[in-house]
């Protein structure tokens, strides 16, 4: 799934590190999600949401477009 | 926030993945020991840290995170298929040896064959620790596996 987390976190000038004290996961954590390796629980995406004060399909996009079908 | 006791911060996580790596080593260390005996010290250490990393990946895995968990059931799947293949070694022997008994009890009116089933061949496969130490290691495997393409 593909996600801006990266460019978001880049924005504030956090490192992986950073953010994944803030939501409460490893880094290692953080790094499978930015590089689409890994997709985050629905608890976690919430999470990652309300961190950045954006709806979660603003961050994360799993290609299929609301409407097309 | 409510107090949450024992609640693992960002050190213990990181440290959670560094420690299955580390009971990747020792479980390589005590395979080779199969082989050529290691010394005792040596074969206790590299034995804890094995179990140490199995208890963090079958107890704690959830108090980890989330990546943890998918790391952890890449490992379970590699270890399931290596179940899955041990035994299918044995049902195919099992087969041979089946197959083979009954066709010679019938050329032969009712006589045992004289050779050892296959099944009976291979006391490394039979013997628990040396299984037990090798689907360890598939799990182990497992892990790296999957933690290692996620980074590239």
């Amino acid at each position: 799934m593909k996600n801006r987390l990266r460019v978001l976190r880049a924005e504030r000038e956090w490192s992986q590190a950073e953010l994944a004290g803030q939501l409460d996961v490893s880094r290692q954590a953080v790094n499978a999600i930015e590089t689409g390796k890994h997709d985050p629980s629905l608890g976690l995406a919430f999470k990652i949401a309300r961190l950045f004060a954006m709806p979660v399909e603003q961050i994360f996009d799993d290609g299929a477009h609301v409407g097309e079908e | 926030m409510p107090y949450q006791p024992n609640t693992p911060d960002r050190y213990n996580r990181e440290q959670s993945f560094r420690y299955m790596f580390l009971s990747l080593g020792a479980n390589c260390v005590l395979i080779f020991d199969v082989f050529i005996a290691l010394p005792n010290i040596v074969r206790v250490l590299a034995m804890g840290s094995v179990v140490g990393g199995l208890l963090v990946a079958g107890l704690m895995a959830s108090r980890v995170d989330d990546y943890f968990r998918a790391l952890c059931y890449s490992g379970q799947q590699w270890t399931v298929s290596g179940i899955a293949a041990y035994l299918l070694f044995y049902l195919f022997n099992a087969g041979y040896d089946t197959g083979y008994g009954a066709g010679f009890a019938l050329g032969s009116e009712g006589m045992a064959p004289e050779r050892e089933p296959l099944i009976a061949l291979s006391p490394l496969l039979t013997d628990g620790y040396v299984v037990a130490l090798s689907f360890a290691m598939l799990f182990f495997l497992g892990f790296a596996y999957a933690s290692l393409r996620a980074r590239w």
